[in-house]
Formats: C-alpha cells, structure tokens, sequence
C-alpha cells in the first residue's frame, strides 16, 4: 500500500515535470532562433561577445552615468529612451524616464521602453544582462581599464556600436590634445601631496586608492595621491596623519552639501590638525565629474590642474 | 468539522487564491498594459507577437518577464516551506528553517569569494552568480555532514555544526565584501534575495530539482510524523530512522540549494509558513506538506507583485517584503490561535 502510494506521488511529480517545464524549454529554445541579417554594426564587447546591429541603434536604453554622458557628447541624446536614477548629468537627461537604479533597474520598463541596444559600463550585473538579453535586446556592456587612457577607448567603442565613430574620434583626440596641453605645462612643477575624501568619520576612513580612476586623473594633473599604494578605497586616519597632505579634495557627502561637509570635516578629530585643513587647502569638486569615465575627464584633470599648481596662467589653454 | 476536512478546504482556498494573486500578478507591474491587452497576449501564445492590440514588446514583458517569474516565485515559495517542514520535523525544533545547515552564508560567502577575485560581473560566463550560489550551498551541506560525523552521532550535533559554520561564513562572508568595496552593493542586493532576473531557462532547472525534490519528500510523509516522536518509539515501529533522516536531509538540501542560487536568499517562507499552517490543520504531514507548499507559493508570489509594484521602477528586495509583512501575520495569528485555546 504504501510503496503504491510513494509509486502515484513519484509518478505524478514526473508528469508535473513534464506538463509545466517541458513547453517552458522549448519555448525558450524556441527564443533563440532568429532571423539572419547582413548586420552593418559589429563589434565585440567587453565579455568577447558579437554584437551586431543591422543600423545605428535609433534608441538606446543607457545603464550607467558615464555612457549617457558619452551618449550626450556624441549627438545622441535625443536617441536615448531609458537611463537610471543616477544619471543627472547634462541636465537634458533629467527629462528621460529612468529605469531605476544601478544594481536592480526594471527590466520590464527597459524591454516597455523597446530600445534597439541596451548600454552598460563597470557596474553592469550579469544576471540583469542575462534576462534582458533573453527578450531579444541586444545588450553592450564595456569594462574598460580605469584609467584615461580606458576612457578613451570607453567612448570609442560607444562610438562605434553607436554608429558616431567619427565624433567619437574627434571628442577623445580633443580630450587627448588637452591633456597633452597640460602635461607640457606642469612637466618639472613640484608635485604636491593629494588625499581625496571618498569617506570620513563614523563611517570609516574611504579614498581614491591606487587602483581607482580617480588616482590616475591625480597623477595625470600632478600631484602624488598619498593613497597611491592603497587598494580597494580603503584607508586609515593615522596614514593620513602621517602623511599629512599639502592639498584636500572633499566632494560633499551623500545629500549634503559642500559648506556643511568642510565644516563637519575641518572640526573633527583628527582631521582637524591636518595641515590643508590649517592652511585653508581644503577644495570641493565636482563628484560626478571625477568619478565618471567620460566626456568631461579630460575636464576633471584641468580643473584638478588648477588645484594643484595655482602659479600657472591657466587662462592662456582654455 | 474534521482535521481532513479542514486541511482540503484549505488546500482549495490557497489553490484559487495562488490562481487570483497571479492573475493580478500578470496584469500589475511597471510597464503600463492593461488587462485587456494582457488577456489578448496570453491567448495569443507564446510565439505569435504581431497583433493590433498590442506590441511586441508588451507580449515580450508578459510571456517573457512575467510569466516567468510568476512561476518562479510558486516554485521558490513551495520548495522553501516543504524544506522549512522537513527541517522542522528531522531536528524536531521549531526554530529551523531551510537555511540551518549553513546553505545560505555559504552560497552568500562563495559570491562574495567570486566576486573578489572578479569572476562575477565582467566574465563572458553568465551563469556567473547562480554558479558561485550553488556550488557554495551544497558545498557548505556537505561540510556540515562531514565535520558533524555524518549522521552517526545525533541531529543536535548536526544542527550546531550548522549554526557554527553559519557563524564562520557569515562572518569570511563580510570581511570579502569589506575588502571588495566596490561590489558591495550588488553582493548585498543579491542576498537579499529577488526574482528580478527570473527566464524560462532558469526556471526550467530549478524547477526540475525542486519538483523532483519536494515529490519526493511528500512520498515520505507518514515517515516525517514518526521523526516528531522520540527516537525511542520511531526504532519501535520500525523506522530506519538514520537513513530516512539522511535521505530527507539530502533532498531538502538539494531543492533549498537551487532556490538559493537563482533567487538569492529569502528569508521568513521556509521557517514561518510551515507554522501558520500547522495553527490550522495539525502536524501530521499528509496534510501540512501539500498546505505548506501552497502557503509559500501563495506567500511568495504575493510578496514578489509587492516587491516589482511597491516603488514603480526600483524593485523592493523580495526578502525584506516577505520578512516585513510575513511576522506580523504571523504573529497576530499565534495570538489568535492562543486565544482560541484558552476559550
């Protein structure tokens, strides 16, 4: 009795197997089929996968900050339909609908949003891009080194995919022209000691360690980032003590502002005995401009520039 | 009226209620489609997207997003309260759930060990995530039978080997996501669980082991009802009870793995369903197998429409919306259920 019992449950378990999975696989085999084409746009992605496109993508859902800045540059901002919660720079792309935040964006209102290419940088997640690309969206995702020179070939690619190679070419050989400017300028200037505030107080010690982008913009504009042998942001007060930075870069905490954050900072321990707190040397800057692999990078290393070698008629390159 | 009696009509009551909250499920979401379009695209079917009525990318959001995460969230709510039961009845303690024996901090640590030393995120593999999850999970459940001496000394020694190694890799867990600042988010993000990257193709393998699974663990339900008693009086009747422990151990740990890897940790279903169940139709677990498992699909389906339509295009993790309306139901219903027995 028994055994039967356990033989009907087993049996009904593999029919319930076969009844609900079985038209779910074929149908998602069945997705996978699709029309071929003569693409006209193909190009590899940072996961060595072939994306190809038939003709420039008409309207593009944008999954990072810094690729609709690139969007931006290149003429495209009127192509772009989605972007996320983050993305606030240049000001028009406020006007487009976004589609959440970074890590979990909606995936049906980017599919609602029928975008002929989806694009995404660093924080890509693969899970995300799995389940958009399973609807058939074609789906671009660029990890490029975290450096300028990264970036460069961040929004070439952009560039290409987009099919605005040309203005691709002509921003960053504008870009690289800048930065060539300013390299000849302050090449022999005394390098000044940098520490940039990504966190302080209550909530830990944070900087731009050697392996960030921001560390390369630094290094680029000529200064030494004391946390140039740090990894992974992470870093701590007695270094900073030790250290004792000629020059402070604090971009306002998250939903503050700059005046609040330099007056929190400027009258905490330890902070408080630094030297760029007593000399005044304390700067904020723009965040999005620094951290942003894009456009505006070649901007972030003059400004930065300016910060570090006040003695030099900026006025004459610009 | 009768335990039986109860237990089917509760049974018919959560059926049609899974069938209604999907319903609504389908027609609720982000993207606007209105119930009329959303009747068209399912009669439709699945291959046929050019219509008048709607667009093609409407038809892709219903057969395509929502239908597939609907059934994934039926499929991860039944398969953790059947294990949340089994785990209950094999320690023979109401506190254990389907993640006692270490299986969530150890998909959780094998994540976070992937992802610092980047292989989540920008590798060609996509099933990066779930691959990590899984590995780690039945990992971690093996290492706990290992070092717990198997299963020849007794479940209390199983049980605090897991709660140990839950402690251990809770904590290597934390100190890679520490050194790993900048994957922070998306690892934390992920353990708190969410069917927001449910396809058919994921569905189709977790949902194979954890029918096959749970089928399984049904069959052995009588079983389950003498494990309650003590050790004592199950050898009496002639139980082999080492074996069917291990056997019922080994199956939950396989389909609460699977839940695992595809949808992230989600807490309250497996510990609490199997409970509000018990309140109404007994322990014995002919009836509360089939009722808890259509408790949590119903629980987990309501919670992931709450988690997709609470904050338009951000999506709630569905662990937190489970735990933040699931304890207080439960709550008021084990003073209801107090109250009634004083009376």
């Amino acid at each position: 009795m028994k055994r039967t019992l356990r033989f009907i449950t087993f049996s009904c378990t593999l029919l319930v197997l076969l009844f609900v999975f079985a038209p779910a696989y074929v149908f998602a085999a069945g997705n996978k089929e699709q029309a071929v084409y003569e693409p006209s746009i193909q190009i590899l992605d940072s996961r060595q996968r072939l994306i190809s496109l038939n003709e420039p993508p008409e309207r593009i859902v944008s999954l990072s900050p810094n690729i609709t800045e690139i969007l931006f540059a290149l003429g495209l901002g009127d192509n772009i339909v989605g972007r996320t919660d983050y993305c606030d720079y240049p000001v028009e792309a406020s006007a487009i609908p976004s589609m959440g935040d970074l890590f979990s964006p909606s995936i049906e209102m980017i599919v609602a949003s029928e975008p002929s290419l989806v694009i995404l940088s660093t924080l890509g997640q693969s899970q995300t891009i799995d389940a958009i690309e399973q609807t058939g969206i074609p789906v671009a995702f660029f990890n490029e080194a975290e450096t300028l020179e990264g970036t460069y070939r961040l929004i070439e690619s952009v560039g290409k995919i987009t099919g605005t190679y040309e203005q691709a070419l002509y921003s960053t050989e504008t870009m690289r022209s800048l930065v060539e400017k300013i390299r000849t300028i302050i090449v022999g200037l005394p390098k000044p000691s940098v520490y940039y505030v990504a966190g302080f107080g209550e909530w830990g010690d944070f900087t731009a360690t050697g392996d960030t982008f921001i560390n390369d913009l630094i290094t680029i504009a000529g200064a030494t980032n004391i946390a140039e042998n740090g990894k992974n942001w992470m870093f701590q007060a007695e270094l900073i003590l030790e250290n004792d930075p000629e020059i402070i870069i604090l971009p306002p905490s998250w939903g503050s502002t700059f005046e609040l954050t330099h007056q929190q900072f400027s009258t905490m321990e330890p902070y408080k005995h630094l030297q760029a707190v007593k000399n005044g040397k304390i700067y904020p800057f723009d965040n999005g401009m620094l951290e942003r692999q894009g456009p505006r990078s070649a901007l972030a290393v003059l400004n930065l520039a300016k910060l570090f070698h006040p003695s030099i008629q900026w006025e004459t390159i610009e | 009226m009768t335990i039986t009696k109860r237990s089917i009509i509760l049974f018919v009551v959560l059926l049609l209620l899974i069938v209604v909250i999907a319903l609504l499920a389908m027609i609720s979401g982000p993207a606007d489609i209105t119930i009329n379009q959303v009747v068209h695209i399912l009669f439709a079917g699945p291959d046929s997207s050019n219509s008048e009525l709607f667009s093609s990318s409407q038809h892709m959001i219903i057969w395509n997003l929502r239908f597939p995460r609907i059934l994934s969230a039926i499929v991860a709510g039944c398969t953790l309260a059947v294990c949340g039961t089994v785990f209950q009845a094999v320690f023979r303690n109401p506190m254990a759930d389907p993640y006692v024996l270490g299986i969530s901090s150890g998909a959780a640590f094998s994540v976070a060990l992937a992802a610092f030393f980047g292989l989540i995120g920008h590798v060609a593999l996509m099933w990066d995530i779930p691959l990590a999850a899984g590995i780690g999970a039945i990992g971690t459940a093996l290492l706990v039978f290992a070092l717990s001496g198997g299963m020849r000394r007794s479940v209390t020694t199983l049980l605090l080997t897991g709660v140990a190694l839950n402690f251990l890799l809770s904590a290597a867990m934390t100190l890679f996501l520490y050194l790993n600042r900048s994957q922070l988010h998306s690892i934390i993000q992920w353990s708190l669980g969410s069917l927001a990257t449910s396809t058919w193709n994921k569905l189709a393998i977790m949902g194979i082991i954890s029918v096959a699974s749970t089928g399984l663990i049904m069959s052995f339900s009588r079983e389950m009802d003498i494990l309650l008693l003590d050790e004592g009086s199950a050898i009496s009747v002639g139980l082999p009870l080492k074996k069917v422990r291990i056997i019922l151990l080994a199956l939950s740990s396989v389909a609460t793995s699977a839940i695992v890897s595809f949808c992230g940790i989600i807490g309250f279903v497996g510990l609490m369903v199997p409970h509000i169940i018990r309140l109404v139709v007994g322990p014995l677990h002919k009836k509360l197998l089939p009722n808890a498992m259509a408790g949590g699909a119903l629980m987990m389906l309501c919670a992931d429409t709450i988690s997709r339509n609470a904050l338009g295009s951000t999506e709630l993790p569905v662990g937190v919306v489970t735990s933040l309306a699931g304890a207080p139901l439960f709550i008021v219903m084990l003073a209801n259920y107090r109250k009634g027995i004083r009376k």
